[in-house]
């Protein structure tokens, strides 16, 4: 029953990225949610060392068990940043007949593509890096476009441009690896100083964390000047640059999904309360090992698996409405476009909601919130919709004038 | 938000049922397949109580309900659900019907029309296995290897069947069953519900995986020439149980789409 007509979906995940097995995970819901009736998946896999593979093996968990030796059964692909091809070049095909040598030497056969879902999290896939390839092939693609990514993806830049919108963010500030080198004046000690001047960040806790990664990874809290330094050194594992805030006593994370509308307005889903382990900061294992491991046997589930409280009755509604009114400000400001995940701070001591950070591609793309949204939207009409938007913006954007001829060049 | 219902216990076997969903419209009354219980259809359950209140049930054997009847059948099981819906006050419902439970909604449409506003059936049971060649040839020498067995053990009073035969032959659904349940499922696969299939005058929809190993999808289609009022979808790349994990919204899409198409009047 395999219907020619029904549009092919590239769904890309994986990556160069810390967060490379939660994208399988989103990447393989994705999937398994999509309407397949009217719409063709194509699997596509990207190593951690960057190559981009395809074949319907991969749409098996324990496929990747037999990582890397399995990869020979799949077909190496690229999407070449060249207009008008639209598919991914196989790479790995294996020339065929007499003498491929003379008459092999033919162009590599193309796999057709008519949209590309990043289901990437993190580096390289949600930071605008594989939304640039997406806009040099002129494909349709889902989601947001190269500046809302990365402006997304960066922490600091991400709170200062809100900040100049009037959203509110705690105090922070941004440091760069370079200011680790002795040799250019710098070191621990010097940034240590910078931190503790700092209007806002003079005193402990600190929070500190990767500039440009989610998932918790590298996160650090440092109650004394000991812990500070443990701190620095961790975040600097997985980022050039760090971002301080203060630590608040008495908050709580509040959640909200965004999701482009089907005209300028976009939509927010209901809100959701991380739980962590301990009570404190989400770790890794909070948000991808425990809670989809608490059902023995069961497959992780990423991000759709965390303890959460969705839509909590005891949540005083003001709060809601704000973060609903935050959550929608926000998509629009950055201008995203698919589906978001906006993290705000509650302060309970000042009653102050702050704008945390914004992952533009979330994990599970955020669709157990929607799911118990009123209306509910099912994780397959999610998925239909942002294609549908993702193929409206290629065609607009393939009807702007590009060409204005040769003028200057040959002027007479 | 959760309602448990039971049959009274005087009335055996006990039902074990869980409400969820809106509170009012007609609701769906949710059958699991064999071996499962209703944990199994909770997902697409909770995903279609945003439009109709769901009755997620344990089928008799299974779950936390109570073993049925000796020599039940699924026509037994369709009277079993009779007696559930008058129990507890449904007029009228939808029936959804995986597998195992695809059978006794098939069943319990062809008897009480009238008690049912439409029929969803996902990979459903109650048609006859059609066999090439070479499947014929298989389960002749099966049958002629159990026949073989019997009697050797009729006559020297030996146990092959049991220790030799059936862990070798035997499906995974049948050294699964014990006691009742084994003569339960040995009825059901032996059964064919074709002459039922074909008085079901209620609008059904029929959801099929393309990749059902265990119901071939050849048996949707054969369904949905069947019954008159049908539609059948086929879910490209999915098996037995299309909704399982994050296929459940796959499924809650066309299943939601179909109840919209097919009346107004019911919520």
């Amino acid at each position: 029953m395999t219907n020619s007509e029904r549009k092919r979906i590239a769904v890309l995940f994986g990556g160069r990225s810390v967060e490379h097995e939660i994208s399988i995970i989103t990447g393989l819901q994705l999937i398994e949610a999509m309407d397949t009736v009217s719409l063709e998946p194509v699997p596509v896999y990207i190593t951690t060392d960057g190559r981009w593979y395809t074949g319907n093996e991969l749409l098996r968990r324990d496929f990747y068990k037999g990582l890397p030796g399995c990869l020979s059964s799949l077909k190496e692909v690229v999407l070449m940043p060249i207009p008008g091809k639209g598919g991914l070049s196989v790479l790995s095909e294996k020339k065929k007949g007499l003498m491929p040598e003379i008459f092999g030497a033919r162009e590599p056969d193309l796999i057709p593509v008519d949209v590309y879902i990043p289901a990437f999290h993190g580096s390289y896939g949600e930071d605008g890096c594989v939304q640039g390839l997406f806009e040099m092939a002129d494909v349709a693609y889902v989601g947001c476009n190269v500046l809302s990514a990365s402006m997304g993806m960066n922490k600091y830049h991400c709170k200062m441009f809100l900040k100049s919108h009037d959203i509110p963010v705690l105090p922070a500030v941004l440091i760069d690896k370079e200011e680790m080198d002795p040799a250019s004046g710098g070191g621990l000690k010097a940034v240590k100083e910078r931190i503790l001047s700092t209007p806002g960040l003079e005193s402990f806790p600190l929070f500190l964390k990767p500039a440009s990664l989610g998932s918790s990874i590298g996160l650090g809290k440092a109650r004394n000047d000991g812990e500070l330094d443990a701190a620095i050194i961790e975040a600097f594992k997985y980022d050039s640059a760090l971002i301080v805030e203060p630590c608040l006593d008495e908050k709580m994370e509040i959640n909200i999904s965004v999701m482009e509308g089907d005209g300028p307005a976009p939509r927010a889903s209901v809100v959701e309360i991380p739980v962590a382990e301990e009570g404190g900061e989400l770790t890794y294992e909070d948000k991808y090992i425990r809670g989809g491991g608490k059902k023995s046997g069961s497959l992780s589930q990423g991000m759709a698996g965390l303890t959460r409280i969705i839509d909590p009755a005891d949540l005083d509604p003001k709060y809601k409405e704000l973060a609903r009114e935050f959550g929608l400000k926000i998509f629009k400001l950055l201008g995203c476009s698919g589906t978001a995940r906006i993290d705000l701070m509650l302060d309970l001591k000042g009653d102050q909601l702050y704008f945390n950070e914004i992952n533009t591609l979330p994990g599970s793309m955020a669709y157990y919130l929607w799911a118990k949204s009123d209306p509910v939207v099912l994780y397959t009409d999610m998925i239909s919709h942002i294609i549908g938007r993702a193929e409206l913006r290629c065609r607009t954007k393939r009807a702007l004038e590009r060409k204005i001829g040769f003028k200057a060049l040959f002027k007479q | 938000m959760h309602e448990r219902g039971t049959i009274s216990s005087l009335e055996k076997p006990e039902i074990h049922t869980e409400k969820l969903g809106v509170k009012e419209g007609v609701p769906i009354i949710v059958m699991h397949g064999w071996g499962q219980n209703l944990e199994s259809m909770r997902t697409l359950g909770e995903l279609l109580g945003s439009r109709n209140p769901v009755w997620l049930m344990d089928l008799p054997g299974f779950g936390k309900s109570s073993l049925p009847a000796e020599n039940s059948d699924t026509v037994s099981y369709a009277e079993i659900l009779k007696r559930f819906m008058e129990a507890n006050g449904i007029e009228r419902a939808h029936l959804l019907g995986h597998s195992f439970g695809g059978r006794v909604s098939i069943r319990f449409t062809s008897r009480y029309a009238s008690m049912v506003e439409s029929v969803i059936l996902v990979d459903s049971g109650g048609l006859k296995r059609k066999q090439d060649l070479h499947g014929k040839l298989r389960s002749m020498r099966i049958k002629f290897i159990s026949r073989f067995c019997k009697t050797v053990d009729g006559i020297f009073r030996t146990s092959l069947y049991k220790d030799w035969f059936t862990p070798r032959f035997g499906s995974r659904d049948y050294l699964n069953a014990q006691g009742i349940m084994r003569k339960v499922l040995v009825r059901a696969v032996n059964e064919d519900v074709t002459e039922d299939a074909s008085k079901i005058d209620r609008p059904t929809f029929i959801l099929w995986g393309e990749k059902d190993n265990e119901t071939p999808v050849e048996m949707g289609e054969r369904l949905h020439s069947i019954i008159k009022d049908s539609r059948l979808t086929v879910l490209p790349g999915k098996d037995h149980f299309p909704f399982m994990g994050d296929g459940a919204h796959l499924c809650a899409h066309h299943i939601l789409r179909f109840l919209n198409s097919c009346s107004s009047h019911d919520r």
